[in-house]
């Protein structure tokens, strides 16, 4: 035994020498360095304080407010001895500002003629000056040329706007086909240009009428002139621009990394990098109209950023082409779209009717029995009803598709009848009528009684009449009237309705129990002691705050009643302390709130905690105010919901045993290297362009960019091994750089709409997107502060309320965005323009709507100022209609 | 980016408050402590990457790094033990190390097979430990870190060190021996 105990310490002292002395390589170690710096020093520099220049920058921001304030800067922009910060901020105004540009071109003007008065001696002098930064060299040279050549030109009398303008003096352009001959004009001269010809800086071009022309710009942009129009181009650095003296001009704009194109009628400018777009000039103004991208359109002191679909006019008089002039219907199109037009129409002029006032106390709730589970207050709908009947019969009349759709889509009763006859019920009824569902035998909701005060005598003899129309030999109806609780409770169950008009009381329900239950406590308006309960606190709170329609349910009692839903699942999704579900409507001047709330009992836990309290939802900071559909929440820690999910799926030996095999497989810890870096905050935006495909956005918040990045990394090399083990394509990683930001590629395998997926990290969030330009604008919104917090339409939403936050919001304004690309769709589908302009149509009524969510420790409120979350009305019609349209266009 | 320094000795001059610097000078000391833990290069690696995160988290121009190498040597011991306890408790397992009972003699081939899975449980053994044992225990005998050192890195005294080294490396010893099929001692 001592043998075999010293050999087994000679053993432990192995395997500890081992340990001791394991090594890794040279080349692992470095190639880890690499990586791991490369990541650190991404993370570092999207978390990195703030520079010197940067608080140089804000200083200045604050001392440049005016134009004359840009303009005094010009003298050291000149000699280029402005602080970084002033020339960054100098240099933006100059590229967004016509009016600095143009001041700016004119002071260099003066100075190149003083210069070239000065003579050669003084330019040498300071070329060579020693103080000047080593970028300015090739700045400078160019203005020795511009210099001279300023100087000639001023010696030869033409001096003004072309003076300067040849700093780069080769062609600027480049005739790429027309079919017919196009001219340059040059003052009295015009000669003819041909295919293939250069067009020289500053040269007049005239396409004839009848002619077109494409035109190949020095950046690689494309310009398709159409006849009767003319142009000039010149140029000043790396930026190009088309003078456009009349007529109408598309642009394909070529991407580029610096510089700008910038097109210019005599009204507008418009500056732009990588986008297409119409500009027309004429003797009433000038109209720029985006297709793809965005362009920044500048008159005098306005700015507009244009999006796909946009227009811009230079005067008031000039009115938006309309589309729907130049089409056709398509037989199935123009269907759909009258019964659209026609229900929309309908839609908006039901908005006129007045609902009932609000109630702030109940004449029936109190005397509901104490074990109440559901109960729905609805307000008298008399009033409504009959002007929704007016407004009907109005439309009706007018508008035969409306006629016909009616007919056609009622049964034996119309809705006419149907309205008629709701009507008149009410017109029995008091201001409140309710619906109560009592426990069944074994707790559950039982068949509901519907309970009123009556106002008028008659509503027994409407019934009788009614049952008698309705009934016939083959199905005859039934309708059992009691008219005093002594004959109610001898009566037999039979299965009919069982209606009491007893003195000023009507109950009725299918179940007779129901009606004895509830009668006789209406009746004699004993207080059952129900909204002593908490149950009863929460209806009372419904109508102190003034009661529209409401639903409240006790769903701590029906759960309570039902001890098979207490598992182990309903306890980690935390539904199972759920107490009461609140829905309610009102109007409240003029507007709709619309409310749902689920209170638990104690504080949330489980699945159902895992949305957090309000907070700012910085994330929406990287969506754009034109997104059309945004949605946005914020979650607890998400390694504390994995913690919730895993029993789910660990609660079998299968789920244990998986969970770890996809560990394995993907060499992770799913709670360290996956739920651990990642934030509290989420959002989902369709952000961009519609079509071909929809420009999408994926901002989360996140804790540790770089082990995030790791942990995708090890995901997508999981991938790559199952697929090449497979024989399938692998995905493939890569990183491109932009404006200072590291962009990771990911190149998926599947051919589809989502080819590659973008993302990068900045601000402590991941951005994940379709393409690099989609991420590079959420990175710039953000620091520049356009975003969708800030939008008008977004912000005129929010419900009423006191947080100044959202745990959740969901945001669309998609018929806003889909009329606005219309000009896109007719471009992209030339062989279907009617169904472009049908979307364009549909998509302008349908409003913008916004659902937002609140949580605290026991409760979530869900809130909407539209009815039915704005999805009543002919909403789910419209949106079926243009997702039908939208997928045959793609295709 | 990364210089080719190889210099990893704690210096007597002023605390480096350069995160490059600090990284150029330490990333493989850092490696090697994590890589002897882990013995694995992607987790070795995910160390070094937590290790200088959290330091580029910290304004280090005012609050330097007194003991930069000291420091890093315990944060890359601690991440790697983490790293280790996240994964699984893999010593408690005995099941797992049935292999381990036959140990074959140093002279056949697959003696380095059995000490490297002897190796793995007692790294496992070693997390398991309580954090400051593992700790303690690691900087001796892995790191070869003096006990006077160790006592300075970990804030407590030399007798403190020396009582808890005896004790962990007996509780080893005896799961190891339990292990292989001896008596509990």
């Amino acid at each position: 035994m001592s043998s075999q105990k010293h050999n087994q310490d000679s053993q432990f002292d192995e395997v500890l020498d081992v340990i001791r002395h394991t090594e890794p390589t040279e080349e692992q170690m470095q190639a880890a360095a690499q990586r791991v710096w490369k990541k650190i020093d991404a993370a570092r520099m999207a978390t990195s304080p703030v520079t010197e220049t940067e608080i140089q920058m804000a200083d200045a921001i604050g001392v440049l407010r005016s134009q004359a304030d840009y303009e005094a800067l010009f003298p050291r922009h000149y000699n280029n001895d402005l602080p970084d910060a002033l020339e960054e901020l100098l240099e933006a105004r100059l590229r967004e500002d016509v009016a600095t540009r143009r001041a700016w071109q004119l002071y260099k003007t003066q100075r190149i003629a003083e210069m070239a008065g000065q003579g050669a001696s003084t330019i040498s002098a300071k070329e060579s000056s020693p103080s000047v930064k080593s970028r300015s060299w090739s700045f400078r040279l160019r203005w020795v040329s511009v210099a001279a050549m300023a100087a000639l030109t001023i010696g030869s009398g033409w001096y003004g706007w072309n003076a300067w303008g040849p700093a780069q003096r080769g062609p600027q352009g480049t005739v790429l086909a027309a079919n017919s001959p196009l001219y340059v004009v040059d003052g009295a001269d015009v000669s003819a240009l041909a295919v293939g010809a250069s067009i020289g800086p500053g040269k007049q071009v005239r396409v004839p009428e009848g002619g077109a022309a494409m035109i190949s710009l020095r950046d690689g942009s494309r310009v398709e002139v159409r006849e009767g129009s003319s142009f000039q181009l010149r140029s000043f650095g790396d930026d190009i621009t088309l003078q456009l003296l009349g007529g109408d001009v598309i642009v394909e704009a070529a991407k580029r990394s610096s510089g700008h194109l910038y097109v210019d009628s005599r009204e507008l400018e418009v500056a732009v990098t990588g986008t297409v777009f119409s500009v027309g000039a004429g003797a009433h103004g000038s109209r720029v109209a985006v297709v793809e991208g965005s362009v920044l359109v500048m008159q005098g002191a306005n700015k507009q950023a244009l999006k796909p679909g946009q227009q811009y006019a230079s005067d008031r008089s000039l009115a938006p082409v309309s589309v729907e002039s130049q089409i056709a219907w398509s037989e199935q199109a123009e269907k759909h779209l009258a019964l659209l037009r026609s229900l929309t129409a309908l839609e908006s002029a039901l908005h006129a009717v007045q609902l009932p006032s609000l109630r702030y106390s109940s004449q029936l709730a109190p005397y509901l029995p104490a074990n109440t589970l559901v109960l729905v207050s609805v307000p008298n709908l008399e009033s409504p009803i009959h002007q929704a009947r007016e407004i009907l019969t109005d439309r009706m009349q007018q508008d035969a598709t409306l006629r016909e759709w009616l007919s056609q889509s009622s049964g034996r009763y119309g809705l006419q009848d149907l309205l008629a006859e709701l009507e008149q019920i009410s017109s029995y009824l008091g201001d409140e009528t309710v619906i109560v569902s009592l426990p069944g035998q074994e707790g559950e909701p039982d068949m509901p009684v519907l309970a009123a005060k009556l106002k008028k005598e008659g509503l027994e003899q409407h019934l009788l009449e009614r049952v008698r129309q309705m009934s016939s030999e083959s199905s005859p109806a039934e309708l059992r009237i009691y008219r005093d609780l002594a004959s109610l409770q001898t009566a037999s169950p039979k299965d009919t309705m069982h209606v009491a008009i007893i003195g000023e009381q009507l109950v009725l329900s299918g179940k007779l129990d129901g009606v004895r239950a509830i009668a006789p406590l209406m009746i004699s308006e004993t207080n059952s002691g129900l909204m002593e309960t908490p149950y009863g606190s929460r209806i009372a709170a419904a109508y102190q705050e003034g009661a529209g329609f409401f639903l409240i349910a006790d769903v701590g009692s029906i759960l309570a009643a039902k001890p098979e839903m207490k598992t182990k699942e309903a306890n980690a999704s935390g539904f199972d302390d759920l107490r009461f579900v609140e829905i309610k409507q009102r109007d409240v001047n003029g507007e709709t709130d619309w409310r749902s709330a689920l209170y638990f009992n104690g504080e949330r836990h489980g699945m159902a905690s895992w949305l957090a309290a309000p907070r700012a939802l910085r994330a929406l900071e990287f969506i754009s105010q034109d997104a059309t559909i945004v949605t946005a929440a914020t979650v607890k820690d998400p390694s504390a919901m994995l913690q919730d999910l895993l029993p789910l799926i660990s609660g079998s030996t299968d789920g244990a045993k998986s969970i770890e095999k996809l560990e394995r497989e993907l060499n992770l810890n799913l709670r360290a290297d996956l739920a651990e870096p990642l934030g509290n905050e989420v959002a989902f935006a369709l952000d961009g362009p519609l079509l071909p495909i929809p420009a999408w956005k994926l901002v989360v918040q996140v804790n540790d960019p770089v082990r995030l990045n790791t942990t995708i990394h090890r995901i997508v090399e999981a991938y790559n091994r199952h697929a090449s083990l497979q024989g399938e394509p692998l995905i493939v990683e890569s990183i491109e750089n932009l404006d200072s930001l590291q962009f990771h590629v990911l190149q998926l395998p599947k051919a589809g709409p989502v080819s590659k997926v973008y993302y990068t990290m900045a601000q402590g969030h991941m951005l994940v997107g379709p393409d690099l330009g989609t991420l590079r604008n959420a990175v710039q919104l953000q620091a520049a502060g356009g975003h969708i917090l800030n939008g008008p339409e977004f912000r005129k939403l929010v419900p009423v309320g006191t947080n100044t936050g959202f745990s959740a919001v969901f945001f669309q304004q998609a018929g806003k965005t889909i009329a606005s690309v219309a000009g896109d769709l007719t471009r992209l589908a030339s062989e279907d323009p009617k169904r472009a302009a049908a979307i364009q149509e549909i998509a302008r009524e349908w409003r913008p709507s916004m659902l937002t969510a609140y949580a605290d420790a026991n409760s979530v409120t869900i809130a909407s100022k539209d009815k039915f979350f704005g999805l009543g009305g002919s909403s789910a019609l419209r949106m079926g209609f243009l997702f039908e349209q939208l997928g045959a266009l793609r295709k | 980016m990364l210089g080719t320094t190889t210099m990893e000795s704690e210096s007597s001059s002023p605390p480096i408050a350069d995160l490059e610097t600090l990284f150029q000078q330490y990333h493989r000391m850092v490696y090697r402590t994590a890589y002897r833990l882990t013995s694995n290069n992607s987790d070795a690696e995910d160390v070094l990457q937590t290790v200088f995160l959290r330091l580029a988290s910290r304004n280090l121009i005012e609050q330097p790094l007194e003991h930069a190498e000291a420091y890093l040597r315990r944060a890359a011991t601690n991440a790697a033990l983490d790293m280790i306890r996240q994964r699984k408790n893999v010593a408690n397992d005995s099941e797992q190390w049935l292999d381990l009972r036959a140990a074959p003699s140093i002279e056949q081939p697959e003696h380095q097979v059995w000490v490297k899975q002897a190796a793995t449980w007692l790294r496992g053994a070693v997390a398991g430990l309580s954090e400051q044992a593992a700790e303690i225990f690691v900087l001796r005998f892995f790191e070869e870190r003096g006990n006077a050192e160790i006592a300075e890195i970990v804030g407590s005294t030399t007798n403190t060190v020396a009582v808890t080294l005896h004790r962990s490396r007996e509780k080893l010893r005896a799961d190891f021996q339990q292990l292989l099929g001896g008596q509990h001692v």
